[in-house]
């Protein structure tokens, strides 16, 4: 997620140059011709053309508001991710009717909390590709993370462990009906949350709302020179260069909002979230771990 | 020296400048960490004067590492390249990664790539890749297959060594690769001065040579290629499906007039690529020469590697049967 203020131009020219590249040639030779070879049939009424760009604004409208909300959704589903991950471990230290002096309950109670933050941990290495082993081996231990390696989706074998702690607790007396209940309401509400999250990374967004817009710009920005040479005569790719980069650049941006876990600077800053999701965790268990906080690094966070 | 992929926990050193394209490389890291069960550090140097901010900026980079069981940070300053050198010849046993800065796609004719001057200078492996990493973060974290490409103008078999080390610690297949020159009047200018094979019996010779010095357990394929390096050299990566291709440092930097850069046959390379170094003189292993026309002493091949061999053999001469137009070799063996 970028935080700093302005966002500089070099990053949008690498998506960018070629295209705008073509273009500032096209209007340079239009505008060359129109001037120097007298070549006054190349302009054109700049009225239906101006109309093109009406439709093409609504087009482009659209595809941005499309990808916005996928992008904003998944941040809500991950502001969630931290209400519910905050109750559960909550519902798990309160709720259990642990005995302090015994050693199994205790750790049963502090096992739900730790999967918990491995919980976190696991969905975001599998909606970013990555390996979650190394990092479960230090939050779980080897012996658990190694158990884990049977399984394709670890976030949902997270799920039924902490389930399977649960039943383990009913069944040792420190859980009554009601209160089991809620408790699996929270993790039915993680697995939800994991539900949407794959949803979005593994369902673009329309092919039609990215390539309907793309081709309208394009053919806008080549009709423009077109449009603007009667008047601006030698200075048209000027103008025309900026009319297009501004269309070529809305158009970049929503398409690098569209996919908002890629491991990007456009992402969901997951890696910021999952650390301060645990380090609240570990603080209601009462583990301070010297762990710091993921900040942003020259205005981006991950 | 021993290669980096034998030693039992091996050693990655991961430069960063906390870039986009480090960020990108993150998963591939995780993954060669789970899959070596290596040790990481996290190294960055920054200009002098500029700590805390880079402190904060380095405790923030790559922040799950924080749970790796054997990972540290290490801030360093000064100027970049040789703070990374430096570095690089403490830990000589490791092996650095280093991605690609974000390319710009603006003319940028005085810039030097600190990428080459490390690699030009770091004592250790280096393990970096385009600047398009998307396509290898998801790679297998065991088997697949890892290429190791042979100039023939190598001085020694160190980034052999490498290659079939890490395709054993992997699981993989070994495939080593060779591309001749199109036949053409230079040629003969060509073999004045250069030691490398410039026809097909040389060069099988030369790769059954060095497959037959590669140790147990390693299953060896051999692609030969005939045409311009890059396309060809891509166009054999393609068909071996390499993750990972091995070569040696002197052919992956180029000297040019006033600086050196990478070289231009591995740009198109799809897959992550380790550069090794030479090591000590003493330990080299050479090359055998190429075009030698009397058959070379071989020291005897222990049993567990004669199945290899014959497959090797066999896999050459199915070569020759196959594909007599010279322009390139087909694989006789299931995929």
């Amino acid at each position: 997620m970028i935080l700093r203020e302005s966002v500089p131009l070099q990053r949008l020219w690498p998506r960018t140059f070629k295209r705008l590249m073509l273009l500032l040639a096209f209007d340079c030779a239009v505008a060359g011709l129109y001037v120097f070879l007298d070549w006054h049939w190349l302009a054109f009424d700049a009225l239906p053309i101006g109309t093109l760009g009406s439709a093409l604004a609504i087009f482009l409208a659209f595809r941005a508001n499309a990808a916005y909300g996928r992008w904003w959704e998944a941040r809500q589903l991950w502001g969630q991710l931290v209400n519910t991950s905050r109750a559960l471990a909550r519902q798990a230290l309160t709720a259990l009717d642990v005995d302090p002096d015994n050693a199994r309950h205790t750790a049963l109670r502090s096992g739900i909390v730790l999967n918990q933050v491995a919980f976190v941990h696991a969905l975001r290495c599998h909606l970013r590709r990555q390996n979650p082993f190394p990092e479960l081996v230090g939050v779980l231990g080897h012996a658990e993370a190694e158990a884990l390696r049977g399984y394709g989706n670890i976030p949902n074998a997270l799920t039924l462990r902490v389930a399977e702690q649960l039943q383990e607790a009913r069944a040792l007396g420190l859980i009554d009906s009601l209160r089991w209940s809620a408790l699996d309401g929270s993790l039915t509400t993680l697995a939800n949350i994991q539900g949407a999250c794959e949803r979005i990374k593994n369902t673009p967004l329309p092919r039609q709302f990215s390539f309907l817009p793309r081709m309208l710009v394009d053919a806008f920005c080549w009709l423009i020179p077109l449009a603007l040479v009667s008047g601006l005569g030698i200075f048209t790719p000027i103008a025309s260069a900026l009319i297009s980069f501004t269309l070529i650049a809305i158009d970049t941006a929503s398409q690098a909002i569209e996919d908002p876990f890629e491991n990007t600077v456009n992402d969901t800053p997951m890696t910021a979230l999952s650390r301060g999701i645990e380090l609240t965790l570990r603080e209601m268990l009462d583990q301070r771990k010297a762990l710091p906080e993921v900040r942003a690094i020259d205005g981006f966070v991950y | 020296m021993l290669p980096m992929s034998c030693t039992p926990n091996p050693h990655l050193i991961f430069a960063t400048n906390f870039s986009e394209a480090c960020h990108a490389a993150i998963p591939m890291v995780a993954n060669w960490v789970d899959s070596l069960q290596a040790r990481l550090t996290l190294l960055h140097v920054h200009p002098r004067g500029n700590g805390v901010q880079a402190a904060r900026a380095l405790d923030s980079f790559f922040a799950e590492s924080a749970h790796y069981p054997n990972s540290e940070r290490q801030l360093l300053s000064g100027p970049a390249a040789t703070g990374i050198a430096e570095f690089c010849r403490q830990h000589p046993q490791a092996m650095l990664v280093m991605p690609p800065s974000v390319r710009s796609y603006l003319p940028r004719p005085l810039h030097v790539s600190l990428r080459t001057e490390v690699l030009r200078t770091a004592a250790t492996p280096m393990l970096t890749m385009l600047p398009d990493t998307r396509a290898i973060a998801t790679q297998a974290t065991a088997g697949g297959h890892v290429a190791c490409w042979i100039t023939g103008e190598e001085s020694h078999l160190e980034h052999v060594r490498e290659a079939a080390a890490l395709a054993q610690q992997r699981g993989a297949e070994l495939h080593l690769l060779f591309v001749l020159p199109e036949v053409s009047e230079g040629l003969m200018i060509e073999a004045l001065y250069s030691n490398r094979p410039l026809a097909e019996p040389a060069a099988i010779r030369m790769l059954d040579d060095i497959a037959a010095r590669i140790g147990n357990g390693v299953r060896v394929r051999v692609h030969l290629g005939t045409g311009s390096a890059r396309p060809t050299l891509a166009r054999l990566l393609r068909d071996s499906r390499a993750n990972v291709l091995v070569v040696d440092r002197d052919t992956t930097v180029r000297k040019q007039l006033l600086r050196h850069s990478f070289a231009s046959a591995l740009r198109d390379s799809p897959c992550l690529l380790v550069s090794v170094p030479s090591g000590n003189a003493a330990e080299r292993d050479r090359l055998p020469p190429p075009n030698a026309r009397k058959p070379l002493d071989r020291l005897a091949a222990p049993v567990a590697s004669l199945h290899r061999q014959r497959f090797a053999t066999k896999s050459l001469g199915a070569w020759l049967a196959l594909d007599g137009t010279g322009n390139g070799w087909r694989s006789p063996l299931p995929a």
